[in-house]
This record gives C-alpha cells, structure tokens and sequence, in this order.
C-alpha cells in the first residue's frame, strides 16, 4: 500500500488528501472505518502550509458528506420550470440526454449559443473553460471570475508575467504584513493566521486597511486605517507620493529590475520604440543610459541607467518629441495625491495613512495581502495596478517576506489550449463610456450581456447554461434579472452539492461528489507543491467527480478536445503539460510533491516574462490590450462623489459579501454545528446609526437601492463609519434539524440589491462592495 | 510538585474562527445548543474609527485547583484526575444542576437529552494517546496550547515562560483557582481587558 493510506489494526485506513470546502486545500488526515465510513477529518501535519491546522468548514467534511440533504442522483426535471417536480435517472441517460440537447441547440444556433460556466473552481477552472472552448466559436465563462481573483490574476500577469498576491503571499517571513481590503485569516485561516500569529510574536508589524473594525486582526494592527469602499485608489496614490518623496523607494530594484526608466512622451504617455527613431525592428522599448548619453534598449545589459531622465529625441522624420521615464509620470501623478488629500477622499487621517506607508517602505521585508475588497470595485485594475507598482519599487517582489510567484498560476494557463479564433468577436460585453468591455478578460462574456442574451436573443441567443459548482442566483448582481434569465432558457443543467436556487430553476441537476469522496489534483493555491487529493470512501449514491462529468459528457460533445478516456489520463496529462515531473499514480502514492520555482524567483538572472522583461510600472499588455498602461485616479462608479444625486436618496454605502470564517459562500448554512454559530443573517450597521434610526439589536428592517429590497435582521457595531454597512451574502439554504429557515424568493439574497449598472471595464467588475442603500424598519 | 495539566491561551493569536469550538463539537459529539466551548466577540467598544477596542475570547472550563463544582456535586460525579482536570461521570451525575450554579464561569451545559451536564474534557481520550485536544491541535491562529504547567520542560511552561507580563487568569481572587492561562492581546483591548483580568 501506497504511504499516503495508512491501515489502522481495526481494518480502517488513514488517507492522507486535502480539504476542497475553501481554496487553500489543507492537507488533511481522514480517518475511515473498515466499512469505509470516514469518521473524522483533521489537519495534516506534514502538509508545510497549515501544519495541522484545521478550519470549522473542513472539520465539517464528515458532516456535509453524510448530509442527508445532498443530492445522491442525476434528477431530470418533469414538471414546469421550477416547480419541482423531477425524475430520477441514470447518468448515461442523463450524459444522452444533455449531449442530444447540445447538439440540436448547436446544429439551429451555433456552439455560441451554449454558455459554460463554474462557481468558484477551486481547480476545475481549466476544464470549464475547455467546456466553452470546446464548441470553436466562444468561451463565455459564465462564472464570477469577474468579482473573484481574474482582476488581482491578470493584473499580476500584466505587471509581473507572474501573480504574486494570493499564495505568494509571504506571511511568515515579513517584517511587515498588510491586509488591504483582504481578510485571508478567515477565508484561508489554515495557511495565514497561524503565519500571521508567529510573525507577529518576533516583532513583524501590521496594518490593516479596512472599512471595518471588526475584521479580526484590525485591533490588533499597529495602524488600521479605516477606508471609504472603493477610495483605496487614493489611498496607494498617497503611499506611492510618499514612498517617492521620502526616498523609500529600492533604487537598485526600481532601476534594475522594474521598467520605472522606460521613455515615454510627455504628451501622450505612450512608450518611445527605437523604431520611431531609426529603422529598426518593432517594440525595442528604450532607456536613457547615462554612461553613453544615449537612448538603449531596455533588454541591454549593464546600463547606466537614468530613472528621472527627461529630454527631447529626434524622430525619424526630424521632428522632435519631448520624452521622460515612465517613473516621471508616477510622481507626477501621485504628487496630485498629498495624504491630506487623499485622506479626505478615504474617510480617514492623513496621519493613518503617513504611518502605515513608512511603516510597510521602512520594513526589511513586507507583504501585501489583498482581494475582493480592492477587487469587487468598478476602478479595481487602478488599486491593483498602484499596489503592484508598491511592491515592485520597495523592492518587495520575489524577496523572501515579500510577495512571491508560486508555480501553479503560470502552470495552468494554456491547460485548455487557446481560445476559438472567434472569441474576440462573439464574445458579449458592453461598449461605450460606463462600458463593461472586458479589455483584460477576453476569455469570458460579461456575464450581465450573456443573461441578458437568454432573456433577448441579443446580440445572438444564448439557449443552454451547463456549470459546475455554480449558484448564479447568489454570486451575480442583479437577482431579478438572473432568474429572468435563467427562466428563459431551453436548458439548464446545474452540477451541485445541494438542490440550489439555481439548481431548482434547471432541467438537469447532477449530484456532484464531496472532496472525500472523489480524486482529484491539488492545485490552485498549493504554493510550492501539488498534491494527489485522493478520495478517503468510495463515493456514495451516484455522485459524481464534476472533472469525471466535464470529461465524459465533452467527449459526447468533441472527443479530439478531450482525448482522455479516464480521469487518470486526464490526471496525467495536466501533470505532464505542467512539468510537475510526477505521474499521477506517484502523485497520490506520495500525497506531496514540491514543484521546482518559477524562473522570476531568479529575476536578476531570469528577469519577468514581460515585454520589458521587467516588472512593470508602466504595463506593456494594459496599453497592447487597450487598457491603461499607467493607473489613474479614478473614482468608482457609484458612489456619493461619482452618483451624489442617488446618494441624496440612498445615503448609506453598503459592502457586500462580509465573509464568514465557518461559511464557504452559500454554502453550508444546512450544517447544525455551523449554522448555531451564524443562525441569522444580519445586516451590521453603526451605532450611531441605530440610535439615529431607533433600530434595535435583532430588529427586522429593510435594505433598499435603485435594483431591490430585502429585508434582514440588524446588528449594530461600534466598528464602521455612520454612512457603511456590511451585508452578508450566500443565504438561501434552511437548517431542517435546528428549524431554522431557508430563505426563499431571495428575500434575504444581497445580490437582489446589487445593480447592473456600473462596471470595471477592464475587468467588467460590478460595485458589489460599494453599493448606495438605505435602511429603514420594517 | 504533582501534574496540572491546563491550556493556555494566547488571546493575542486568536482571530475568532470558531475552529476550536466546531473541532471540540466534532471530536466529541457535543450536540446542537450544547458548547464544551465557545469564542466570544468582544466589542468592538469605544469612538470609531481610531479609539476601538476589540478581541476574541475563547471560554471553556477553567479547570480550576479547587472546583466548586465538585465541592457542590452530591453524587461525585464531577471530580478532579490526579493530572489535574475536572471531569463529569455521566453515569453517576443526576442532572441536579448544582454544578451550573456554582461554576463561576458559565463552561457547563445541562444537555437536555440525556439530563447531564456537560463541559470540556479537555479531550483526555486524546490525551491518554499522547495526543493534544482537538481544540490545541486545530486553531489555526496558533493561539492555543496545553500540557502540564507544573513541569518547566513542557511546551506551554515555555510559551507561559516567554510571554511574562501579559498572562492573567479569569477570577484568580474566587477560591477556585483556575489553572486555564490567557496571555492578554498585545494592544487593542486594554480597557476591554482590565474587567476580566483584574488580579
């Protein structure tokens, strides 16, 4: 027997695999009986991330695989739309049923016309989007990628060719450790709050930014920084002002190693290329080197170079052009943004915001921790773009304690081989000046257009949805619109743990296997290593892998696009393409395996895979993918300075999407021992509020916006601003043993209030932390 | 100098996750509305945004040299182990409740079901196979230990050892002399904390 199962004397068996209830993947001990009944599941120790460590959602996995509410077989629907009224049936039959329905969808409207989609992934991203890719036409990506990890992902490929934020990480060897719009101690507690802790134990400093107190470290910061939603723009101008300005700055990192000297025209800020000077060959992006008084080519090695040069170059045809360094056009915009300044922007004290910059610009080595409160905001690539440019000239990137590359990131990208020629032009997003186009997310349609597309035909129609680990009736703004939507449909096939919301609205729901029940590979936010995350029991009923399920049913579908006739093969080819220099069968013999370092880790040998082989300030892949190569200060699309005139009404700025340390998204509330801890959901808001509207504890009130209106219970808090609350999402599911309430009709689902109007248009991100309300009692 | 097994608690490290209360419910069958353990929000109390005070307080039993509880209890179902830990024999305890009222700390529950009262075990199943609480093993902020404080060697007498100054415990000036350490919050709870560290 391989060494990650270990037979116990009674006949039962330890099987060393990893958690899948979050994205950190713990490693994990599952006990199992010799009936093949797991009994309990615990941290693994030898697991390098969370040493044992276990969170409440994972400690729960007994009780959500044996949950007598998850669905055990493929049920077809046989009453009306949602009425709920199903026929079981069996998984050939159904695979028939949905591939017969595909392929008369494609035959009368095109491939384009079956959208694809996922929740949160967690590893199956490249297979939902080989599901979309499949048909040759578009990959819509029907997922919430847009609110969720593509903006702070794709900027880091932008920037860096790498993503250094999320597992890269640092926490346990900085000197300094900022949680900026990020609260990964609950949502991946098993590999940051132990870090975090012992970090801080040997002195390491902390600075949460944040909008509210409560967040579970922000007592215990050496500066909190209350920030307005969305203003964190400001906030970065501020830090990059004065890391420019005091000479915080690494100069050897910034001049070397970053493209803060790249020549730009002071006129329109776009790079000077040595073809525009002399026939030469395209995109020799230039510097000046100071040793020969002469412009080089960024690539060229042991320049002398000039980061604060400023001057005139003649261009081919004689004329002259004023040119400067990219790192000009950084100062020049962040000296706009004194901390006064922006301080009055964020809502808080300049002097909050003076001590944690040179707090984080002094430390040895610091780390950046953010997520979706810099993410879910409609000028999301700006705060993004500013934090990066942070970390790359405080000489932070890919130093020990600062923020790293982690291997998986590159690794996955390609696995599901390049998007349909087409793409570009089928795919749906909206244009002009509040446009929602998606300029660095061309993999995915805007998901508010591809609704939009089930309900109209518009611009084609959209016929069937088929999504995996997917709940759109919680995660995607706009609820009324997405059932509408959904309604529209011809079909609609939903792959779950639970009978959804969505789910009751589908023609074909199929059970999806828990973690402890299904192989799989471990590998999203694995750090440094892959993991065999080998089933623990045989899996019970019928459910079934969602990889198994993409598989079978994309081989009924394109057999060259998925050639595996088993998951193993499946298994072994992503583990081949990723050079993880490990078979799958060795894989989950050995459980852990460390994969070798991404090739910026040795940046002053490697450099980073951009095209200024730098990391980038002035983002090359922005400006070629028609985004802005340099961040600007840009206001969010709704908010009391960008909308006054629907603040005058709706006065009070809502954050959605407050996470749980025991919920993973909607899920779980039907666990007793989770849901006796949060029974309710309720809305937080500030005490100065509650007195001024005479709301008490426990008061049932309402929350309206320009898109709907639900109602919940209210909690007041010493914790936030007068004009903030915090709405919690993901509630729809009842606790039948506590008798505690399901919540139909989403009458308690955030998302009712959260609109389709305002969008990142790089990254067609709705305002979903930043949404104008008003509460009242009901 | 004989055995004291206890916790120690390092409140600092604690990020209310609620790990230790759902681990001591899984490992040990504790029932829905019943809690061996639980982590209160303390606060956030004070003037926002800069004069805030907020930490995460986990309770369980105090594991006290001198249990009222035991004094209290008529049938002997509650006693101390020579290792130092108070624990309920179900078999013989009556469900009077005596013990409810006498423990200081609100760390017992009647369990409505089988009419005993419940507490923390300080997992000594786990204990008995040299292995720690399910509590100690799982938190994941690190904040929690356990072991035998009368031994300077033992791994929580070096934690207690390195954090002088900043551990208290709850009601040291009860006669019941709890033996659970807490090691105060570094900062941002000094008044949140004067209340129950008094001593």
């Amino acid at each position: 027997m391989s060494s990650s199962i270990i037979p116990l004397p009674d006949g039962g068996k330890i099987v060393k695999t990893n958690c899948f209830e979050c994205h950190s993947k713990c490693g994990v001990l599952c006990t199992v009986d010799k009936d093949d009944k797991l009994i309990k599941v615990q941290g693994n120790p030898e697991d390098p991330r969370n040493e044992g460590r276990m969170c409440a959602k994972g400690l729960s996995a007994p009780e959500i695989l044996y949950d007598p509410d998850r669905l055990r077989y493929p049920l077809l629907r046989v009453g009306e739309r949602g009425e709920g009224k199903w026929k079981r049936i069996s998984w050939d039959e159904a695979i028939k049923w949905l591939a017969d329905k595909v392929k008369a969808i494609t035959a009368e409207h095109g491939a384009k016309a079956i959208a694809y989609g996922q929740g949160t992934g967690r590893g199956t991203n490249q297979w939902t989007q080989l599901g979309g890719f499949m048909g040759g036409e578009v990959g819509h990506s029907l997922s919430p990628g847009n609110i969720c990890l593509v903006p702070m992902m794709v900027q880091g490929f932008m920037q860096f060719g790498m993503f250094p934020t999320f597992d890269g990480v640092d926490f346990d060897n900085a000197d300094c450790i900022v949680f900026w719009g990020s609260n990964t101690v609950w949502t991946e507690g098993s590999y940051s709050s132990g870090q975090v802790g012992r970090s801080r134990d040997r002195g390491a400093k902390l600075i949460v930014i944040d909008p509210f107190f409560e967040h579970p470290l922000a007592s215990k910061a050496d500066v909190f920084v209350p920030v307005r939603p969305s203003s964190d723009v400001y906030m970065a101008l501020a830090w990059l002002n004065i890391i420019i300005n005091e000479d915080l700055y690494d100069h050897e990192f910034t001049t070397k190693y970053s493209n803060a000297p790249l020549l730009i025209t002071v006129e329109d800020e776009l790079p000077v290329t040595l073809d525009m000077l002399e026939d030469a060959e395209p995109n020799v992006f230039l510097v000046w080197d100071k040793a020969t008084q002469s412009v080089k080519n960024i690539h060229d090695k042991d320049l002398d170079q000039d980061i604060w040069y400023r001057g005139e170059l003649t261009l081919k045809d004689g004329k002259k052009v004023e040119v400067k360094t990219a790192f000009w056009a950084l100062k020049e915009l962040a000296d706009e943004w004194s901390p006064a300044k922006a301080a009055e922007m964020c809502w808080c004290e300049p002097q909050q915001i003076i001590d944690s910059c040179r707090i984080y610009a002094n430390a040895e080595a610091a780390t950046i921790s953010v997520f979706q409160g810099i993410e879910e905001h409609t000028n999301c690539k700006e705060t993004l773009h500013l934090i990066n440019i942070i970390i790359s000239i405080t000489g932070n990137l890919e130093k020990k304690g600062g923020n790293l590359s982690m291997p998986f990131w590159q690794q996955m990208r390609g696995l599901a081989g390049k998007p349909p020629e087409t793409q570009a032009a089928l795919r749906m997003y909206e244009d002009g000046p509040e446009g929602a186009k998606g300029t660095l997310y061309g993999t995915a349609s805007l998901p508010k257009a591809a609704f939009a597309a089930m309900r109209t035909g518009k611009p084609y129609p959209i016929k069937a949805y088929i999504c995996v680990q997917g709940n759109p009736l919680s995660w995607a703004e706009n609820t009324k619109k997405v059932r509408e939507s959904l309604m529209s449909l011809d079909v609609l096939c939903m792959m779950d743990y639970y009978m959804s919301p969505t789910c009751e609205l589908a023609d074909l729901v199929l059970p999806a296997a828990h973690w402890t029940e299904r192989d799989y590979i471990g590998d999203e936010v694995c750090s440094e290593w892959v993991f065999g995350q080998q089933k623990a029991v045989e899996p019970l009923y019928e459910r079934w892998s969602d990889i198994t399920f993409w598989r079978t049913y994309g081989r009924e579908i394109n057999k060259e696009a998925w050639p595996w006739e088993t998951d193993e093969e499946l298994f072994d080819y992503q583990l081949k393409e990723t050079n993880a220099g490990v078979t799958w069968k060795e894989l989950k013999g050995k459980w852990i395996h460390h994969l070798p370092p991404f090739s910026s880790r040795e940046y002053w040998k490697n450099g980073f895979p951009t095209p200024t082989g730098r990391a980038e300030l002035y983002s090359i892949g922005n400006l070629r993918a028609g985004a802005f190569p340099l961040p600007r200060a840009e206001e969010a699309k709704e908010t009391p300075y960008s909308k006054p005139e629907m603040a005058a009404e709706y006065p009070l700025i809502a954050v959605t999407g407050r996470r749980y340390p025991i919920y993973y998204h909607s899920s779980f509330r039907g666990i007793p021992h989770l849901r006796e801890l949060a029974p309710h959901p309720m809305v937080v808001i500030s005490t100065a509020l509650a007195k001024k509207q005479n709301i008490q504890d426990g008061d049932e009130v309402y929350i309206e916006t320009v898109t709907g209106k639900i109602s919940m219970q209210a909690r007041s808090s010493d914790g936030l601003h007068e004009r903030m609350i915090m709405i919690p999402h993901g509630w729809w599911q009842g606790c039948p043993e506590l008798n505690l309430p399901a919540y139909p009709d989403d009458s308690a689902n955030v998302n009712v209030l959260t609109g389709d109007k305002a969008y990142s248009n790089e990254f067609m991100t709705p305002n979903m932390r930043s949404v104008l309300c008003k509460i009242y009692k009901k | 100098m004989s055995k004291q097994m206890t916790l120690l608690i390092d409140l600092d490290r604690c990020n209310g996750c609620q790990a230790c209360t759902v681990a001591c419910k899984v490992e040990n069958n504790v029932i829905s509305g019943v809690f061996w353990n639980r982590v209160h929000r303390m606060g956030p109390v004070g003037k926002f945004p800069d004069k805030l005070e907020m930490f995460y307080f986990p309770m369980q039993c105090m594991h006290c040299e001198n249990p009222t509880c035991v004094v209290v209890c008529p049938t002997k179902a509650t006693y101390e182990t020579e290792d130092g830990i108070v624990l309920v024999d179900s078999d013989l305890c009556i469900g009077c409740e005596y013990c409810i009222w006498a423990c200081p700390y609100d760390a017992r529950t009647l369990n409505p079901e089988t009419k005993t009262v419940e507490k923390c075990m300080m997992c000594t199943h786990l204990l008995e196979k040299n292995e720690l609480p399910m509590c100690v093993y799982t938190c994941t902020g690190g904040a929690r230990h356990c072991g035998d404080i009368n031994d300077p060697n033992s791994e929580i007498s070096q934690v207690l050892a390195k954090n002088e100054g900043r551990q208290f415990k709850i009601h040291p000036e009860l006669t019941n002399k709890p033996s659970v350490i807490y090691l105060l919050p570094r900062k941002g709870a000094e008044t949140l904390c004067k209340s129950i560290s008094r001593s």
